[in-house]
């Protein structure tokens, strides 16, 4: 016989959380947190701190906001197109070419020749990328997916100790790639910009799920404008029917998003010329804000007496952003240097810059100026993905 | 309530103290249950609190005042966890399992729970809390941890099953005790 034999789990476990829980909190909770808030600014409706950003779980935020603040960016980064002579020769390669490597057959990586479906592409062009965010807008929004020109394909995935994501990378053949575009191409969603908003259905009251805004952002060749398709998330069949208008179209949008979140299982073993690898950036993007040193992080060490990851100083490194914590500066940095600097403060207790610096950050006493300032590190995907222009 | 969230969105830090002081409790209870460790739910619902005076300006969906704040401070509560977790911990938790012998002990089945819950990763105690403490629904539980739909259920499937396993787990020494 077994304890589940014996007893209601369901039911031993109200009872026990019932009697385990502290009916009051600490006195003394309530006049701190008064004490700090006193001393705490408001962030007056703008986005929080850098860290904040970051960490907190909080507002809904309605997707006409988040898609104001994020599509913009998207479109002005012109999605890779370089028509400049200084494009890679990679894609001007001749089809004559003898290199097996640009030969068209399933093994072969994506060359602008290999494939009829996919015209003369920059191979740093990205070919789609997309995004979901749901309520806060954090400052800077990593794609959940990248695909350039060349097959290159750049995925977030759950890190294998379960806790938080990395980004892997792996590359198409041409034939997996022109797969990629039928998969797009065949939901019938991506012949022109579109979105397709949550909307409740009339006289019900919808739980608290928040508001989440998936955008992609796909180009079928070099020649096409960028296409933009933004979807609410589905909230199930269940949900939707009980409280929400039910729409085919964001259906399939949430479950392209959830392939695309797994690209290998939606595109087979056979799609890809080489092994999965994690994806390693050699560049960050770095951004400091100042901030009230009432907010700095327990233990934080002074910038001053850390290495700054730019030949300038915190205060004149890269260059100038209002982003809505405040006015600050942002950069992008080698990866060696950015590792100095996380190491700095992992040494000094700061442990969420231990790992991948998968947009952590923290603030930081910065006594000579008589202030503290955020600083926050995000790795570069791809050329521009994330950008200083993108920090909200 | 709706007042008060306007008065404290505009500035006003009393109003929030009212609204703070109308959910402190319970959001301490949450933490306390998710970390089982007084001193890291002190930490995680102050640090939430004022996060949440920071952000409110923010909050669009005035009337989910208690449901926003307490996401904020559940995701500070998980990441006083995961800071935690990557310390050694020197605690070590005895017990002598459930009574046997046909009665359900009080203490016996206390200790038992515990322990099995103290075995659980606290995203999947987290789940357990908001379901049979909180009494959340599915839908709830997914919005209060920012999980999909999906997820949640899953993550509460497998909260379950861990709990069924780390009891039967539990059953298994102590019968083994028993027939020493």
């Amino acid at each position: 016989m077994t304890g589940n034999d014996r007893f209601n789990i369901d039911e031993l476990l109200a009872q026990r959380f019932g009697a385990d829980a502290p009916a009051e909190a600490p006195s003394w909770i309530l006049p701190a947190v008064q004490d700090r808030i006193n001393r705490t600014q408001q962030r007056g409706g703008r986005m929080p701190t850098i860290v904040g950003g970051l960490l907190a779980a909080a507002a809904v935020v309605v997707l006409a906001v988040a898609t104001a603040v994020f599509v913009p960016p998207l479109l002005n980064r012109g999605v890779g197109v370089d028509p400049s002579p200084s494009a890679p020769a990679a894609s001007a390669a001749p089809s004559s070419s003898a290199d097996p490597s640009t030969a068209p057959s399933a093994e072969a990586p994506v060359s602008p020749e290999a494939s009829p479906s996919a015209p003369a592409m920059d191979p740093d062009a990205v070919i789609l990328e997309v995004t979901s965010v749901c309520d806060v807008t954090p400052p800077v929004i990593m794609p959940a997916i990248v695909v350039t020109g060349d097959g290159r394909v750049v995925w977030r995935a759950m890190a294998e100790d379960g806790l938080g994501t990395e980004y892997r990378v792996r590359t198409l053949s041409a034939d997996g790639l022109a797969e990629l575009h039928d998969r797009l191409t065949g939901s019938g969603l991506f012949e022109a910009s579109g979105r397709y908003e949550v909307e409740s259905l009339p006289d019900v009251e919808p739980p608290g799920m928040g508001g989440c805004l998936q955008t992609f952002v796909y180009r079928a060749d070099a020649d096409a404008d960028p296409v933009v398709v933004e979807s609410g998330a589905w909230y199930g069949d269940e949900l939707e029917e009980q409280y929400f208008v039910p729409s085919p179209e964001r259906r399939t949008l949430n479950e392209l998003l959830t392939a695309l979140g797994d690209p290998e299982a939606m595109l087979g073993e056979d799609a890809w010329v080489d092994e999965r690898a994690t994806f390693a950036p050699d560049r960050y993007l770095v951004v400091a804000v100042p901030t009230v040193p009432e907010l700095v992080t327990e233990g934080a060490p002074d910038v001053d007496e850390l290495t700054w990851p730019f030949d300038q100083g915190p205060d004149a490194f890269g260059e100038e952003i209002t982003s809505g914590a405040g006015a600050g500066r942002c950069g992008i940095a080698d990866a060696d240097r950015v590792r100095t600097l996380a190491d700095e403060l992992a040494a000094a207790g700061l442990d969420q810059f231990a790992g991948d610096l998968m947009g952590v950050g923290a603030t930081l006493p910065w006594a000579s100026q008589g202030t503290a300032l955020d600083v926050a590190i995000w790795p570069v995907i791809i050329e521009g993905a994330p950008a200083c222009d993108d920090v909200q | 309530m709706i007042d008060l969230v306007e008065r404290a969105q505009r500035g006003d830090a009393d109003a929030f103290g009212l609204l703070a002081g109308g959910v402190t409790d319970r959001l301490y209870a949450t933490a306390y249950l998710v970390l089982r460790d007084r001193a890291l739910a002190e930490d995680a619902v102050q640090e939430g609190l004022v996060r949440a005076w920071t952000e409110l300006p923010r909050l669009r969906e005035r009337d989910r005042f208690e449901a926003w704040i307490r996401r904020i401070v559940l995701r500070q509560a998980l990441d006083e966890a995961r800071r935690a977790r990557s310390r050694p911990r020197l605690t070590v938790l005895e017990h002598d399992g459930p009574a046997v012998d046909g009665h359900h002990d009080a203490i016996g089945v206390r200790d038992w729970l515990d322990s099995a819950l103290a075995r659980l990763t606290p995203e999947h105690r987290a789940v357990l809390v908001l379901r049979h403490y909180l009494g959340l629904s599915v839908p709830e539980i997914a919005g209060a941890l920012d999980l999909r739909l999906g997820t949640a259920k899953s993550r509460l499937h497998h909260a379950t099953q861990a709990m069924r396993a780390a009891l039967d787990a539990d059953a298994r020494a102590d019968a083994r005790r028993h027939l020493a």
